[in-house]
């Protein structure tokens, strides 16, 4: 008896607390949400659409949410292809950069596949939610989301038409070749018992002793028959500690064009308080990276750390206790690290050139990047998925759907052989797409959810005789992070203060300003320890011009904290 | 629209243990990942529905340290095959320190399995971590052989449960009002001038046209501030609700302030900080249970709960100090994946480390008692900081004092405040009483209720998580074969089932030195607090021609060091094995039995018959 009357108690605090605190889902025990009715995704399309595609699917949904949705393409790739951003605001409560912004990119890496499906899935279901949930309705309204599903377009495709069977196959683009023509380069195998599994294996092709190295990320520091420097990677090239000796750098920050498009596109659009780029390199399970990637927390000032603590939590509470940390103390990148004797080097800087970083340390904004794959289960439950649980998910859910099954062949150079094998096990699929495309959808409203968010919450006017009046406006903060969002933001200048506007129409003003900057408001998260005020009042004194009314409109604004106006008329 | 949370929890449905069951092991040996292996999945735990006997969610004031003890020793007297009570010390004012032993017995004394620390109750103003220690020991009781979880555990690990370790104080604090039982007027400031029971507050206006009223404690006078309980801690009144320790008041008495029982542990102990007491363990409780920790050497975790209504529920963990790289990371990752297990457990609470703060970082304070299990230990240790108490009603991480008057006021009804009476105070004139029931030293409100259910039972399962996580040895095969000579080679292969290494932590190899350090004391480290894997054999009907009967095999990798293998797929470093060479002495069969056994990560034991296979 008593349980069912403390369970009534709590849903009825928590309802009370989401009527009374609207956009705010602090709470933890109730940020898991099911999609509304009605809503269809095909979590089980393999292989992931092309950049091509996936533009018109993104057109698809900006056709048919014209007032919330606009697609751009913000730059072109190296090899012609666009890419491609997706625009979700209601601008019917004000343009994309009158709001705060989260910019959201995936396939950065272009073997790390999944953020496209996961940002896909967002888009989708953020528009499909308006109007029928509330969370996202109301960031959907008040906040901008900055959508680009495919950062590494030209990578990405690569490697989603490396069959023979597979939309946008281009013969001599990849190595190897279909010898068996069943439209999938696998694995050539002959009989050899010096091998503990009785097989020698070579990729499938007619020449079988081409290196296996990958040909889209290769991170060789040099070639040893030209002597040229590795490619740049996309999470090298960044301008955060950039390195010149890093593998991947490339020859300066920035000099990947789609780097620097999204470098531009997200400096241009100053509204932006937080990126989120997703990695998908396998491994953990659910894993977020955070900044300072190459030192210590300590590094950071306390209040920013908090906050990656705090998301952090949530992180864990969402993902069933998946973690959250940086290189510097990750246990995977410091144990890869050995020092001269053969040791793990422990804590160590590690690399450099990160997009996070450069969020953190260059832009003075928030970043998060998580890496989730999504490839099969973690089984014994340790948070991490091996090779060996991935390939336990591929044939005990999957039934070994994406193996070829052995066929005989005369190979021209290596006789009789089969060919079969691995067509490469797809990452998040079906149920495992699903599953981390809702945390993902929970965690990036929670965070939407943090914003700064400035308002004037009260507006008004005080007779102080004859044509006088006394205006006073409050200005709140009403969001979680302050309006400077990071205390890095003050230390490199990038941060912005809260500037107030006066308009008087049928009078004038005779004290105070036209313009004022107020500094900076504290958002609720930073509870009794907050280093500004959450709220600030402005006072003029304004005389009216003649008889008629007089008509004051107060506007707040901060980029990253977004515009509000409060209008209202006096003398009358 | 939105689901409801679910209540899935982690567990550990940790392997099987295999003693005596040669088939089994065999079994487990020859699949590369053994079934039973799925540790740490989120699985139901059985609910449990306590009597009013067992817990009383609504109690309050709590029980005093004598009807705990009365509890504990007639659990143990019912349940002696799972309990057994310890009387591990007094206190200052000669209250007795019961501690519940819970195990099974029949797999073994407590000692011989890895052993869990629980205590509360080390600040006298934080009370709530009494009844969390009491539901733990209560449901591990009534939920053995109901629970699988709690059964297996309570078959395979020790747990020590102390309820409060510093009863003196919780006695005064238990016993504020002339209603409550035990009270005594000279320990408390202020007295109850309206007899309702309860000294709460007066107020009055001075002027009738302010807006405010003027607050003070029932029966204190506007000049008396301060007071001094029979613990010797000063107290001053705070606001009309809130009373502090007074911790400085050298400055007016010139004698030291009183220790602070968690200040007062060796690690990092320093003579200057305020509570550091004369020297570490200088308070007779909290030697007693130093004594009690280091005396048995199976103990891998320690926990420790305190309740300063300050914040959500809220882990502390290691180092307080120090930056986490000054931990070994290996140590480092556990708490990290500790942290992420409680705030899934306890939905988004944070776990934390004194040394980081939003306003920066820094040292702070030496003596506490979870470095200490760290530091000087090598054990894991935790503190807890669960309030039990208010909600974090607007989402900012921390329950402030008006959201603990909220909660009083709109979830609990307003029930632990009095109404407020006219009274006729012969200095002050007509002042109104009542009010909320605060006392110096005690939360208000106190933890209690359907809260308190929901939050004794999200910190059982967290602790429940942490027992899974031990060390176990298990010997996973014993096999044998027939030389050419006549004489049997014997094989064992020796196995740590468990998520945490035998070494438990890095710290613990660090402090003992190398244990292969040659030099005359070697053997005699004193300082040493790893102990490693020992294999015996006992042969029947033969005899050893090869091989120690006794032989230090070093430290089992665990389940959750073993990822940093992960790119080295296929390494088998969890395992060991361990060969002997044994001839017949006689006619008759011969027979091995091989004991596997580590302080932290206790034992298992296979008997072979050998020749007999086929």
């Amino acid at each position: 008896m008593r349980r069912h009357i403390g369970v009534v108690a709590v849903l009825t605090a928590i309802t009370g607390l989401l009527g009374a605190a609207s956009a705010v889902a602090g709470l933890p025990q109730d940020i898991r949400s099911a999609p509304p009715d009605g809503f269809t995704f095909d979590f089980g399309r393999w292989p992931y659409p092309l950049n091509e595609e996936v533009g018109a699917e993104l057109q698809a949904l900006a056709g048919r949410y014209p007032n919330l949705a606009r697609l751009q393409s913000i730059a072109k790739t190296r090899k012609g292809r666009d890419l491609w951003v997706l625009e979700i605001t209601n601008q019917a409560t004000g343009t994309g950069t009158s709001k705060p912004g989260l910019w959201l990119d995936g396939n950065i890496h272009a073997g790390e596949l999944t953020g496209r499906a996961y940002l896909q899935y967002f888009a989708a279901r953020l528009l499909y939610s308006y109007g029928k949930d509330d969370l996202s309705t109301e960031l959907v309204d008040t906040r901008t989301f900055y959508v680009m599903p495919v950062f590494d377009a030209d990578g990405g495709d690569l490697l989603l038409s490396r069959h023979p069977a597979w939309a946008g196959h281009v013969a001599g683009e990849h190595p190897g070749e279909d010898l068996d023509g069943d439209g999938y380069i696998t694995q050539m195998r002959v009989p050899d018992s010096s091998s503990d599994d009785g097989y020698r294996t070579y990729p499938e092709g007619l020449d079988p002793n081409r290196p296996r190295q990958s040909a889209f990320l290769d991170r060789r520091r040099r070639d040893p028959l030209t002597g040229e420097r590795e490619g740049a990677d996309f999470n090298r090239n960044w301008s955060a500690e950039w390195r010149a000796d890093e593998p991947g750098a490339g020859p300066r920050p920035f000099s990947l064009p789609e780097v620097a498009a999204v470098a531009d596109f997200i400096l241009e659009h100053d509204n932006v308080f937080f990126t989120y780029t997703i990695h998908s390199g396998g491994g953990a399970r659910s894993y977020m990276v955070r900044p300072p990637m190459n030192q210590p927390y300590d590094w950071m000032p306390g209040e920013d750390h908090f906050f990656y603590k705090r998301l952090g939590n949530i992180w864990a509470a969402l993902s069933k206790g998946g973690i959250t940390e940086n290189n510097y103390y990750s246990f995977l990148s410091n144990t890869s690290l050995l020092d001269d004797n053969g040791e793990q080097r422990g804590y160590s800087e590690t690399m450099v050139g990160f997009a996070d970083d450069w969020a953190y340390m260059d832009a003075g904004i928030h970043s998060l990047a998580p890496e989730v794959n999504g490839s099969g289960w973690d089984y014994d439950g340790d948070g991490w998925i091996r090779p060996q649980e991935e390939e336990r998910w591929h044939r005990e859910e999957k039934g070994g759907m994406f193996d070829s099954p052995w066929v005989e062949y005369d190979h021209p150079e290596l006789g009789m052989v089969e060919i079969g094998g691995s067509r490469g096990i797809p990452p998040a699929l079906d149920e495992t797409l699903q599953e981390h495309s809702e945390i993902q959808y929970d965690y990036l409203l929670h965070i939407a959810s943090l914003s700064p968010l400035i308002r004037v919450v009260d507006l008004v006017s005080e007779s102080l005789g004859g044509a006088r009046y006394r205006i006073t406006a409050s200005i709140q903060n009403q969001g979680g992070v302050a309006t400077y969002v990071t205390q890095r933001a003050i230390d490199i200048r990038r941060d912005k203060p809260v500037v107030v506007a006066i308009d008087v129409d049928g009078g004038e003003i005779v004290e105070g300003e036209t313009l004022s900057n107020i500094g900076h408001l504290a958002g609720f998260i930073a509870g009794h320890e907050m280093q500004a005020p959450p709220i600030a009042t402005v006072e003029w004194i304004v005389e009216s011009a003649g008889s008629g009314p007089v008509s004051v409109s107060v506007e707040v604004h901060t980029p990253k904290a977004g515009k509000h106006s409060a209008t209202m008329r006096i003398g009358q | 629209m939105r689901r409801a949370m679910s209540t899935r929890v982690m567990s550990n449905a940790l392997t099987r243990r295999s003693t005596n069951q040669l088939a089994l092991a065999m079994l487990m040996a020859l699949a590369l990942v053994p079934a039973a292996a799925h540790a740490q999945v989120f699985e139901e735990f059985v609910d449990f529905h306590p009597t009013l006997e067992q817990f009383d969610f609504d109690e309050w004031p709590y029980k005093l340290q004598g009807p705990v003890n009365e509890r504990i020793q007639a659990l143990a007297r019912q349940h002696p095959n799972i309990a057994r009570a310890h009387h591990i010390g007094n206190s200052q004012q000669g209250q007795e320190l019961w501690m519940l032993e819970i195990t099974n017995f029949d797999t073994g004394p407590g000692e011989s399995k890895p052993g869990l620390w629980l205590e509360a109750g080390i600040h006298p103003d934080e009370l709530a971590g009494l009844p969390y220690m009491r539901y733990v020991f209560e449901r591990l009781i009534a939920m053995y052989g109901q629970d699988p979880v709690v059964t297996r555990l309570v078959d395979t690990r020790t747990f020590y449960v102390l309820p409060d370790l510093n009863p003196d104080a919780h006695r005064i604090v238990l016993s504020a009002h002339p209603a409550w039982p035990g009270h005594k007027p000279e320990e408390h400031p202020g007295k109850d001038l309206n007899g309702d029971g309860y000294i709460t507050q007066m107020r009055w206006k001075e002027n009738a046209a302010d807006e405010e009223h003027r607050i003070l404690t029932e029966g204190q006078l506007p000049d008396s501030p301060e007071h001094e309980d029979s613990m010797g801690y000063v107290w001053r009144q705070r606001s009309d609700t809130r009373w502090e320790m007074k911790d400085r008041e050298r400055h007016w008495t010139g004698r030291r302030e009183q220790p602070d029982y968690n200040r007062q542990w060796a690690e990092e102990w320093s003579a200057a900080d305020p509570g550091a007491g004369d020297y570490p363990f200088s308070v007779p409780e909290v030697y007693a249970v130093a004594k009690a920790i280091t005396d048995r050497r199976n103990i891998f975790f320690f926990y420790d709960v305190h309740s300063a209504n300050v914040g959500r529920e809220f882990m502390i963990r290691p180092l307080s100090n120090m930056p986490y790289q000054s931990m070994h990371h290996e140590d480092n990752d556990w708490y990290v994946r500790l942290a992420a297990a409680w705030a899934h457990i306890s939905p988004g609470d944070p776990t934390l480390s004194d040394y980081y703060t939003p306003d920066g970082t820094g040292g702070t304070i030496g003596g506490l008692p979870p470095d200490w299990a760290y530091l000087h230990q090598g054990i894991f240790g935790l503190g807890g900081e669960l309030g039990g108490t208010g909600r974090d009603y607007d989402g900012n991480g921390e329950v402030l004092p008006d959201e603990l008057e909220r909660w009083h006021e709109e979830e609990m009804g307003g029930r632990y405040a009095q109404p407020w009476e006219p009274y006729d105070h012969p200095v002050l004139g007509a002042v109104e009483i009542g009010g909320p029931h605060v006392s110096s030293q005690g939360q208000f409100p106190p933890a209690i209720g359907d809260l308190m259910e929901d939050r004794t039972d999200k910190s059982f399962k967290f602790l429940m998580y942490v027992a899974g996580l031990a060390p176990e040895v298990n010997i996973v095969e014993v096999t044998s074969e027939v030389c050419d000579d006549g004489t049997h080679r014997v094989s064992a292969t020796i196995r740590n089932e468990g998520w945490i290494s035998t070494y438990v932590t890095r710290r613990a190899l660090e402090i003992g030195g190398a244990t292969t350090q040659a030099g005359p004391g070697a053997a005699l480290n004193i300082r040493r607090r790893e102990f490693p894997v020992v294999v015996e054999i006992e042969v029947y009907g033969g005899e050893l021609v090869e091989g120690d009967s006794s032989q230090d095999i070093g430290h089992l990798l665990g389940k959750l060091a073993h990822i940093r293998q992960w790119a080295d797929e296929g390494e088998d470093l969890p395992a060991k094995t361990v060969q002997w060479r044994v001839r017949p002495t006689g006619d008759g069969p011969v027979t091995v039995r091989v004991r596997a056994s580590a302080h932290k990560s206790g034992s298992d034991e296979e008997t072979l018959t050998l020749g007999a296979q086929q």
